[in-house]
């Protein structure tokens, strides 16, 4: 079991995403939640509370809620109108969110296309970079085979010419040179080249693994039974409606019948 | 129990309890606690929603050298919990006219 401190600090650290005024809030809160509980009830409300990060997940979780669906909170300066008037600001908010997942679900024909399009101009420009830097090398060792042959060849031609075998090894040893002078270069390009695209590459990657965990923890936090009946809270709202028109199409029914 | 208990409900729990009186997260979860069965998780994410409407506020008070934060409903928070009682008595109503009681 773990004491205090401990459950507060993982917390602490699962809360890392949340701004730090909410962070602070939600620690001090359970903070003061475990002092109340006491000595003696700390491991139960521990227990009760679930992990630190499945508390914060759900903690999170309503975060985002209010974060999409209500408007930044207005102070109330007439709270005795408020008596009378029903609010509408309430009824609208729902719906914002419910046109958003609309938007998204809408967006996802563009979006996946574009994404595609997007990752397969990088890979083909990536492909191409590769595929000069190759015919590059590939250049440079042809031309430091040809300054190695036409050495060879002018050291045979030495014997038969010695001026025509002295020209064709000079030329050779100046290509043997050059190719080498080049060759180093590719070689800087090359590897300057490889540790971008590796960069490049964990950029992305830590970006999207980002995402990936954020959306872990939320999906974790649905297996909470607690973030269930959050998430659902809009449906049930409209489930209640239901209920309440059968309700009423029932009394209307029975009276009828009567 | 066979039946959720949706966020509105839970909004109004509080807020019944706390029209009785000004409290502390820990009595108010086990206030609750001791009449629903909700994880003691639920009702830090309830307490942000009504602050955040304006339907409560808090305030720090010292006790054996550290700080307690109590919450207290606003004059917003009465009318919304008087909406509740009379919506909350309709759905009563209607549901006992569908279900009835059992004998």
């Amino acid at each position: 079991m773990m004491d205090r401190n401990t459950y507060l600090q993982q917390l602490e650290a699962a809360l890392a995403s949340l701004p730090a005024n909410e962070r602070q809030d939600a620690l001090a809160f359970y903070a003061e939640y475990l002092d109340d509980a006491g000595p003696q009830g700390l491991a139960a409300a521990l227990e009760s509370l679930g992990s630190p990060s499945q508390l914060a997940a759900q903690i999170k979780a309503e975060s985002a809620i209010r974060g999409l669906s209500a408007p930044p909170a207005i102070p109330q300066p007439q709270p005795q109108v408020a008596t009378v008037a029903p609010q509408p600001v309430k009824q609208a908010s729902p719906w914002k969110t419910v046109w958003i997942v609309i938007l998204a679900i809408f967006a996802i024909p563009v979006g996946i296309p574009l994404l595609i399009v997007l990752a397969a101009v990088i890979f083909a420009v990536l492909a191409v970079l590769f595929a000069v830097l190759i015919a590059l090398a590939a250049t440079v060792v042809g031309i430091f085979a040809g300054g190695i042959l036409s050495i060879v060849a002018g050291f045979i031609l030495l014997f038969s010419s010695f001026a025509t075998g002295l020209f064709y090894m000079g030329s050779g040893l100046l290509v043997l040179g050059l190719a080498l002078l080049f060759g180093w270069l590719f070689w800087k390009l090359g590897g300057l080249l490889i540790k971008g695209v590796a960069k490049l590459f964990n950029l992305i990657r830590g970006k999207v693994s980002k995402k990936n965990r954020d959306a872990s923890i939320q999906g974790s936090g649905a297996a909470d039974p607690g973030m269930v009946y959050a998430q659902v809270e809009t449906i049930n709202d409209s489930n209640a409606a239901g209920i309440n028109a059968m309700a009423n199409d029932s009394i209307a029914n029975g009276e009828e019948q009567k | 129990m066979g039946f959720q208990i949706t966020a509105a409900l839970l909004d109004a729990c509080v807020l019944s309890i706390l029209s009785g009186g000004d409290t502390y997260g820990y009595e108010l979860t086990q206030g609750l606690k001791d009449k629903l069965q909700v994880s003691e998780s639920t009702l830090y994410p309830v307490l942000r929603r009504l602050q955040g409407g304006g339907l409560l506020r808090t305030y720090d008070q010292p006790w054996q050298g550290r700080n307690r934060r109590y919450y207290s409903i606003t004059d917003g928070g009465r009318a919304q919990l008087a909406q509740f009682r009379r919506d909350w008595s309709q759905f009563r109503d209607q549901l006992n006219s569908l279900l009835g009681s059992e004998g």
